[in-house]
């Protein structure tokens, strides 16, 4: 196990290694110097020169992408053009903000889905399954931002029960250093959290009820009935510890689901994270703090994909344990 | 909207209805295909995609607007629905309905198009890596681990901030180049499972090379992961191209587009939420139905159930 | 006679086919009785019912394509099975009644040690602590032989061959000193030698706890040397029903006739010149279609019109007390029809 552990975290690295290579390449292909073809901001010979010296974009590539790997290790990405401050920088002030997002809605995906999952699977074919199915499949057919457009309308235009964006009040709370502060940020997170949560959670319980029926057609779910166990307790504990391994593996994959949709529901409500700060680095050709985030973002995924697949390990006894 | 207008929408329910009946007449004759239609939301769902592809291809008879056109900026921008304006007016003041109608052409085409070149090289890359094994299969193995670990998002994010002007065909193939991963994973599954049965070592025998072999005897058989990782391909598609629209990355206005008509309406979504909440909706029934077929085919096309 | 431990009488479980084929009888009138402390053997092709009623006498019948009928009769000790309250048959199953199935391999939970799984029957049951039950199935492993309890009840299934998981299920099954111990197939997954030691395990069991066992087998090498009583089932009923030695000495029903000349022996002379071993010939036929008249009357080497157009009912056989041999047979009635085709 401790050989697989290893393999496993090498080859997560290589694939993080890969992406930043894959990124450099890319951005060396497609505008070689600092100053390309830009109509919008034509700069003289002279200074386009200088900007190359003082970026090394006059170095052979080999070298260049020595020091671009040296500088990614020491969390170097560059400079915002727009910005003019170093990526790292933005992105550090940003990431907490998008972690929480996803933090928040990955625990609403993972108690609504799971929920559900096992409830439309003690049900199944009844109508309390179909019904709640198809609101399921409904829910996760949406465009995530227009789900949020539409809760925003409702909750926060409409009802005046939640913010219409942001991730403070910029007045009373402009840095979180109070519980009364960090009860403002969590009102602003819940209509974000809840919009990505929701389609997750959506998603989530439709695959969980097709794992959980699998389960329950098992030979040793009939055995635990035949031991004259509860019917709950053959669901939630015999059935259900097993419909947990294909969970986990979900939650593995939900990763780039919740990166995509911060993207677009930071947009929406104004939220200050990465996705935002992408976006808006977009509209100014800023394309350092692009590639720095699809790095961040990669590596988040790999990650979550790591943690995945060394839970599943642990959680299934016939990996973690060596066989007869 | 006209009385033409609304015999032509009639119109285009009666032939999605026919065209349903027709399948299901056909395909039923198979045990997969009564399998496929004791999901009662298969045949919604099949209606709908049938409803919807019959209004974009006669958007001409149903839209009593060119998309284009902006009927009259100064009064009727923000118009509610009303009997002329069936889903009402957009802050441009452009009927949605219209809008709605042609925007349909664009977002089922692109989704249709970039899902064909995804599900191709997914399903090509897939069978090579299957067939041809070893270093051919760890190689391209560790390219889709690579394209798995890069949200599309994003990619798509990186192309437009490094290339300033991207025509939209281009894009189309580039939503189409960063979603065959999945795919390809499936599909090799099934041919690393299909290659040790008797028809490939048959076929060898016969002197058929690993193109042949590949192409005429071991994909027909992969149908099922193919077909169905398309209709659900379609679907993430559009919700992606919705995406980008909504960034105004996607189909430039003022040509519609299911996610810049969303993006269009929102500055005005408090006075004139229905600019945003048609498209939206309309995005997430199609999105809904494509689901549910590809559920229903999955189930239908699933080899374990085959029985005698 | 003393009262009968289990009482089956006209149990009648059908399923609902999905593709519209129609109503499949699964089990269409089966009535026996087991003593407390006897074996019974129940055999009979795959197809012919076996399994369904077993599983109905618990009522594990999944209730959406399965259901068992009214005017069904399951009595245990005098209690009704079919119209207990849920909590009440959840207190004899794995306590009263046990139940192990065919495959080992599947029916023990893969994420639970061996230990957990028997230990849980004790401590559902017999309210006994954690401590305690683990204890009482360190015991239990050693009773039915599985070497090394104390590492071996922290094992999990897949760490376990299939001879041991099975014992392992006999185990959990017999923790609670069950009166009944339903065994559905318990062999048929395993090893010719393996299978041996198991049964063998179940008859030193028996004998040692005193508790009845209702072996379901399709094998009659295993009834032969097990059972007390053996009932033999065709087409979800009951053909023949009798105690062993007179069944394998003397057996009346044809198809009982056919299944003991099927099986092979060194020592008889060959059942035609060419050295053939003999068959039944035809198939089971489906549960959603079955014959007219006698069920078997298709493939029975005797058959006459009579057959084709009435069912018979269980007929009496003599032997002894009224109903210790009873054959649902026509050629009860007209013995000399009992001549052999060409």
């Amino acid at each position: 196990m401790a050989a697989w552990l290893v393999r496993r975290l090498a080859a997560s690295i290589a694939i993080v290694f890969a992406v930043a290579t894959i990124t450099f390449l890319v951005v060396h292909i497609a505008h070689g110097t600092p100053c390309g073809p830009s109509e919008a901001r034509p700069l003289a010979p002279d200074v386009c020169e200088r900007q190359r010296v003082r970026f090394g974009y006059d170095q052979p590539l080999g070298v260049q992408y020595v020091k671009y790997l040296a500088a990614l290790s020491r969390g170097d990405m560059g400079e915002s053009f727009g910005l003019h401050r170093p990526v790292g920088d933005a992105l550090a002030d940003a990431i907490p903000n998008t972690f929480a997002l996803a933090l928040a809605a990955l625990l609403i995906d993972f108690a609504l889905g799971l929920a559900l999952g096992i409830y439309q699977a003690a049900r199944a074919r009844r109508l309390g399954d179909i019904a709640l199915g198809n609101v399921a499949l409904f829910v996760n057919s949406m465009p995530v931002f227009w789900l949020g457009l539409v809760l925003l309308l409702v909750f926060a235009q409409w009802l005046r029960w939640f913010p219409v964006g942001g991730i403070h009040n910029p007045v009373l709370c402009p840095r979180l250093d109070s519980p009364y502060c960090l009860l403002d940020f969590l009102w602003h997170l819940t209509l974000p959290a809840l919009t990505l949560g929701l389609v997750a959670a959506a998603g989530t319980a439709r695959y969980q009820r097709a794992a959980m029926l699998e389960v329950i057609r098992q030979d040793y779910v009939r055995t635990a009935r035949a031991k004259g166990l509860r019917e709950r307790r053959v669901l939630l504990v015999h059935a259900l510890r097993n419909a947990l391994l294909p969970f986990i593996t979900l939650c593995g994959l939900a990763f780039p689901f919740l990166l995509t949709g911060a993207v677009l529901i930071e947009t929406v409500f104004a939220w200050p994270g990465m996705g935002r700060l992408a976006v808006s680095a977009i509209l100014q050709r800023d394309y350092p703090v692009v590639t720095g985030a699809a790095l961040v973002t990669s590596t988040m995924v790999v990650l979550g994909s790591l943690i995945a697949d060394v839970l599943y390990a642990v959680a299934d006894p016939r990996i973690r344990v060596r066989g007869a | 909207m006209s009385l033409w207008n609304w015999l032509a929408l009639g119109g285009a329910a009666v032939v999605a209805l026919a065209a349903v009946a027709q399948i299901r007449r056909r395909v039923t004759a198979a045990a997969a295909g009564r399998r496929f239609f004791r999901h009662p939301t298969a045949a919604a769902g099949l209606f709908v995609l049938a409803f919807v592809v019959s209004l974009a291809l006669a958007a001409p008879l149903v839209a009593p607007y060119r998309p284009f056109v902006q009927i009259d900026i100064t009064r009727l921008a923000n118009h509610a629905p009303s009997a002329q304006f069936v889903l009402g007016t957009d802050p441009y003041a452009r009927d949605v309905w219209s809008r709605l109608v042609f925007g349909a052409r664009i977002s089922l085409g692109i989704g249709a198009i970039a899902m064909l070149v995804a599900v191709t090289i997914g399903a090509g890359v897939g069978a090579v890596a299957g067939y041809f094994r070893r270093w051919v299969d760890m190689t391209v193995m560790r390219l889709v681990d690579v394209g798995l670990a890069m949200p599309r998002i994003f990619v798509m994010l990186m192309a437009v901030a490094l290339w300033e002007h991207i025509a939209l065909p281009v894009l189309v193939l580039l939503i189409g180049l960063t979603g065959w991963f999945g795919t390809s994973r499936l599909v090799r599954a099934e041919v690393l499972s299909l290659r040790e049965r008797e028809f490939v070592a048959a076929a060898r025998a016969l002197g058929a090379g690993p193109g042949r072999v590949i192409f005429r005897h071991v994909l027909p058989n992969v149908a099922a992961p193919i077909i169905v990782s398309a209709a659900l391909g379609i679907g993430n598609v559009m919700l992606l191209e919705a995406g980008l629209s909504f960034l105004g990355m996607g189909v430039p206005s003022p040509a519609p587009s299911w996610g810049n008509m969303i993006a269009d309406g929102w500055p005005k979504m408090a006075v004139a939420p229905w600019a945003a909440t048609f498209p939206g909706l309309a995005i997430s029934l199609v999105v809904m139905a494509l689901n549910a077929v590809g559920d229903a085919l999955r189930d239908a096309l699933d080899p374990r159930k085959e029985t005698l | 006679m003393t009262e009968p431990l289990l009482r089956v009488r006209d149990l009648q479980t059908y399923f609902v086919t999905e593709h519209g084929s129609g109503t499949a009888r699964a089990v269409d009138g089966v009535s026996f009785e087991v003593q407390p402390g006897e074996t019974l053997g129940i055999v009979g092709e795959s197809g012919c019912g076996k399994t369904v009623t077993s599983l109905s006498i618990l009522r594990l019948i999944p209730e959406p394509p399965g259901h068992i009928r009214p005017g069904s009769f399951i009595e245990f000790e005098g209690r009704n099975l079919l119209t207990l309250e849920p909590r009440e048959l959840r207190a004899i199953r794995g306590n009263q009644i046990a139940m192990i199935f065919q495959e080992p391999m599947t029916s023990l939970n893969p994420v639970f040690t061996v230990g957990d799984q028997i230990a849980e029957a004790a401590i559902v049951h017999q309210h006994l602590s954690r401590r305690a039950a683990r204890t009482r199935a360190i015991e239990m492993l050693q009773l039915v032989g599985i070497p090394d309890p104390e590492e071996r009840v922290d094992h999990y299934p897949h760490q376990m061959s299939g001879g041991m998981r099975q014992r392992v299920m006999i185990a959990m099954a017999l923790v609670c000193h069950p009166k009944l111990l339903i065994a559905d197939e318990p062999t048929t997954a395993l090893d010719v030698t393996i299978q041996a030691q198991i049964l063998e395990l179940l008859d030193r069991l028996q004998a040692e706890l005193g508790m009845a066992v209702m072996l379901i087998t399709h094998d009659l090498g295993v009834v032969a040397g097990t059972a007390d009583r053996v009932v033999v089932m065709y087409a979800g009923q009951v053909v023949e029903q009798a105690p062993t030695a007179p069944l394998f000495a003397r057996p009346l029903h044809p198809y009982t006739e056919g299944l003991l000349a099927s099986v092979p022996r060194l020592d008889a002379a060959p059942a035609s010149a060419r050295g053939r071993l003999h068959s039944i010939p035809g198939q089971v036929p489906a549960a959603t279609a079955w014959p007219d008249g006698c069920r078997f009357h298709p493939r029975c080497p005797y058959v006459w019109d009579r057959c084709r157009r009435e069912e018979p009912p269980l007929l009496d056989a003599g032997g002894g007390e009224p109903g210790t041999h009873t054959v649902r047979c026509w050629l009860l009635t007209e013995p000399g029809r009992r001549t052999p085709r060409p």
